[in-house]
């Protein structure tokens, strides 16, 4: 079976960069909250997850990618997107979403914060 | 060209197992008809959104329902009805906890039909039970 979601991880500084590609969907949707539940509590938790492979997210993926926004800043960190693509960027600007996370162009972009 | 799509009024149905590893398959259903009746390209994400919504509370509302969902061509419009149990998620409105992801999600679903669809309502069905329902506009 193919994989409908891939997920690569790299350190950029502090940062560490999420690569989603694919689909992010509620039968998906579990593995990327075990990855960024599991940078945040073991003492990543600066996260970047970098969205430009994804070409689909429903509202469960919302969920799961506040709940680590949430989990983040409990640890001193933060949760960042980049290079959403349109309809992602749609999604995320009709549930008001735009205004919670930091969404960023680039990866790059958003691991040269503080 | 002369290879002729499906004629107006024609009715196309899915079922699924009541999983969501499926839910993707009934993305594809609806985006292929969509293409294949004339729906415009801009119209496809959305219907993804929607359609991957509505099974998604189907899933929560419905349990051991099998997926369910409809297309139908008529008038121009191409529209959809996904099936809905009648037990209506518990957590939507309250305001007083931190919603799980999954509530969370179940709040969204609608939401992010309506925000996308005007005419995206919860109907009764002739069987009598809620489904949610959607149009978009097909080709000629």
């Amino acid at each position: 079976m193919t994989e409908n979601l891939t997920l690569d991880t790299k350190e950029a500084g502090d940062w560490t960069v999420v690569e989603a590609r694919g689909e992010v969907d509620l039968y998906t949707a579990p593995r990327l909250k075990e990855q960024l539940g599991g940078l945040a509590g073991g003492g990543r938790p600066r996260i970047v997850v970098d969205l430009e492979g994804v070409e689909f997210l429903d509202s469960t993926a919302l969920g799961v990618l506040i709940s680590g926004l949430k989990r983040c800043r409990e640890a001193g960190g933060d949760l960042a997107l980049a290079a959403p693509r349109d309809p992602v960027r749609k999604v995320l600007s009709i549930t008001g979403l735009d205004r919670v996370f930091p969404i960023h162009d680039t990866v790059a972009e958003a691991t040269a914060g503080p | 060209m002369t290879a002729a799509g499906p004629s107006p009024g024609e009715r196309f149905t899915l079922e699924l197992p009541p999983d969501p590893a499926y839910v993707s398959a009934a993305r594809l259903f609806a985006t292929t008809i969509a293409v294949q009746v004339g729906v415009e390209e801009e119209s496809l994400d959305d219907l993804k959104v929607a359609i991957g919504e509505a099974c998604a509370r189907a899933l929560a509302t419905a349990e051991g329902q099998p997926l369910s969902v409809k297309a139908e061509r008529a008038d121009g419009r191409l529209a959809f009805e996904v099936a809905q149990g009648a037990t209506p998620p518990g957590t939507a409105g309250d305001l007083t906890s931190t919603p799980t992801p999954q509530e969370l999600a179940v709040g969204l679903n609608l939401e992010l039909i309506t925000a996308l669809f005007d005419d995206a309502d919860v109907v009764d069905t002739a069987q009598g039970t809620p489904a949610v329902r959607f149009s978009v506009k097909a080709g000629a």
